[in-house]
């Protein structure tokens, strides 16, 4: 297997009956996931979709989002994953970055993309696709795209994130290595196609022929329910954001479920507490849990598997370097990862990232391209702007949030992602985003927003114990409740806004205390 | 429409739905969009609140949630 197009008919000669997809209303053997597919790609011949083209896929979680997904690379196009919850004018701002002409939608998505502009729109659900005639998988190099991520940066202007095939299939051989998997598996489908996690769902899976159980997206905001799902679909292999795990233990209601089937739980993408971890893994009594650590741009470069329940106070390391990728932590202002640029044993650094599933390039954006790449020794390497550190002590790699994100108070450079894990594992909260109040002239401070806390919150009490466990110039100097919750495209916390959020309630209270004592 | 029905459509649509979705007793409320994480964490305090029931974590379930008839006939089921 050197690419993706033949994946989902390579399983259906091998297995044509055995069970592919297991969606909320019904079950799709290998033969008819194939088929499906082979027909949306036919819808997409006769849109006039070549070799090499982009195309859109907004469509919420379903069996035929993977179809879909698989239709457009076995074409040599380019897929394009659309969250669905975009607003059109979100979905216009990609489909013109990009240059997407067609795009492969569905009934509750539909509204999303009419209003894009797109030339044409693809229904993936229509019954009527089957009575096609399947279009045969073309041949394609390795080293042809197959897929862009697109995120926003700072000023939102979407960038695309291009995979390979060929790094596609680099991720693929590494989470099979680290997190072996069989026909007989039964696989959680959960992270919507636009999120860089599905990459496991969507090609790693297939890859093997285990059987993909689709979460669809209510499950990830009922926890009892997707714990239901979880038991009675006896799922083996589970990757999601850890937001999520946090859920499943504060709501899931655990007590009363058998995870007994569970082997796998990876999670990764955001920070958690580590009495989460171990919560949860005290009702998953046969799973080993792995936290996986890689932006997009490389997609998996390290992991952890826990052996034991970590103990709270304890961060949860980001670990060692997966196969066939190699990283360097170098000193943040050095231009190249050369070793004369290497931190010292210890200290964080930039993470440098090499490797058979680092990204090909961002789209069309030489002067991005040119910031983060860099040809040494022998190696291209992509700057990833996470602070990471070695622990001298364990040789485990940690992780210190974005280099973007680093700030200073009082002369100390904080770290706000990891005040938030601190602020989190107080008892009682269980979302906590940390701002910075800049002061004209004065000391800047922080304010921790604690997201929706139960009634009987005392922020006094929280500001104490949080007093007791950070150093001085890291706690937070006032508290502010923030009343909704935000999430991103992707299901994680949207920290960023929350964050701003936070700030601008305690200048408005100040402004207001200020307006009262005069 | 029994009252409870009636009273949950009012809270929902006043209250919960942003972006203007009419919610008759059978709308999918999840799928349609029309109710985000935090609305169902609304739904849940104000039901707690304005018919006097208990609602433990595993109540709050896809089955129980997914229309205003079945939100009704949960909250039905308890204050019987």
């Amino acid at each position: 297997m050197s690419t993706l197009t033949s994946l989902l008919p390579d399983r259906a000669a091998e297995r044509p009956d055995a069970t592919a997809i297991v969606d909320v209303s019904r079950t799709w053997t290998w033969a008819e996931a194939a088929h499906r597919s082979a027909t949306i790609a036919r819808a997409l011949l006769d849109a006039g979709v070549e070799r090499g083209d982009r195309v859109g896929v907004s469509l919420r979680k379903c069996a035929e989002g993977v179809c879909a997904m698989h239709a457009v690379v076995s074409l040599g196009a380019i897929a394009v994953p659309i969250d669905p919850a975009s607003p059109a004018e979100r979905v216009e701002r990609i489909r013109r970055a990009m240059s997407i002409r067609v795009v492969v939608a569905h009934g509750p998505t539909f509204a999303n993309v009419e209003d894009a502009g797109f030339e044409s729109v693809i229904s993936a659900d229509n019954a009527l696709l089957d009575g096609l005639d399947p279009a045969i998988p073309v041949v394609v190099d390795p080293t042809d795209h197959a897929y862009i991520i697109t995120s926003s940066g700072s000023t939102g202007e979407p960038k695309g994130i291009v995979h390979s095939h060929e790094t596609a299939l680099g991720y693929v051989h590494k989470s099979l290595e680290l997190f072996p998997m069989t026909v007989d598996d039964r696989v959680a489908d959960i992270a919507p196609h636009h999120f860089d996690i599905s990459t496991h769902s969507l090609w790693s899976v297939p890859s093997i022929g285990a059987t993909l159980v689709v979460f669809s997206e209510p499950y990830q905001q009922f926890p009892a329910s997707h714990t239901q799902r979880l038991q009675d679909e006896a799922v083996t292999h589970w990757y999601a954001v850890p937001f999520l795990i946090q859920q499943m233990v504060l709501r899931g209601d655990l007590e009363n479920r058998d995870l007994s089937a569970l082997e796998w739980v990876q999670f990764g993408g955001e920070v958690i507490p580590s009495a989460m971890v171990a919560a949860f893994m005290s009702h998953a009594p046969n799973a080993t849990l792995a936290n996986v650590f890689g932006p997009a741009e490389t997609n998996m470069c390290t992991f952890h598997v826990l052996e034991t329940p970590p103990s709270a106070d304890t961060v949860i390391p980001i670990g060692r370097v997966t196969p066939r990728t190699r990283l360097r932590i170098i000193r943040p202002n050095a231009p190249t990862p050369e070793l004369v640029h290497e931190s010292a044993v210890g200290d964080a650094g930039v993470g440098w990232v090499a490797g058979d599933g680092v990204m090909v390039e961002y789209f069309e954006d030489d002067a991005r391209n040119a910031a983060v790449f860099a040809e040494v020794d022998g190696d291209r390497w992509y700057r990833t702007g996470d602070l990471v550190s070695t622990d001298p002590a364990t040789g485990l790699l940690h992780f210190h949030g974005r280099e973007d994100m680093q700030i200073k108070v009082r002369g100390h450079r904080v770290e706000v992602e990891g005040i938030e894990v601190e602020l989190e594992s107080i008892d009682g909260v269980d979302g906590v985003v940390v701002g910075v109040l800049r002061r004209a002239g004065g000391e800047d401070e922080l304010v921790a927003g604690v997201v929706t806390p139960p009634a009987d919150f005392d922020p006094a009490a929280f500001l104490s114990i949080a007093r007791e466990r950070l150093p001085s110039w890291s706690a937070p100097a006032q508290v502010v409740i923030l009343a909704h919750k935000k999430f991103t495209g992707s299901g994680k916390l949207a920290r960023r806004a929350l964050r701003d959020e936070a700030v601008q309630l305690a200048q408005d209270a100040e402004a207001t205390t200020v307006e009262a004592t005069r | 429409m029994t009252t409870i029905d009636a009273r949950l459509t009012n809270f929902i649509t006043d209250e919960v739905v942003v972006d203007g979705t009419a919610v008759g007793p059978d709308t999918d409320l999840l799928l349609s969009g029309a109710v985000d994480s935090l609305g169902v964490i609304r739904i849940t305090h104000w039901i707690e609140d304005e018919f006097g029931v208990t609602v433990e974590p595993g109540d709050v379930t896809i089955e129980n949630f997914q229309t205003v008839a079945k939100i009704a006939a949960f909250v039905g089921e308890r204050t019987s």
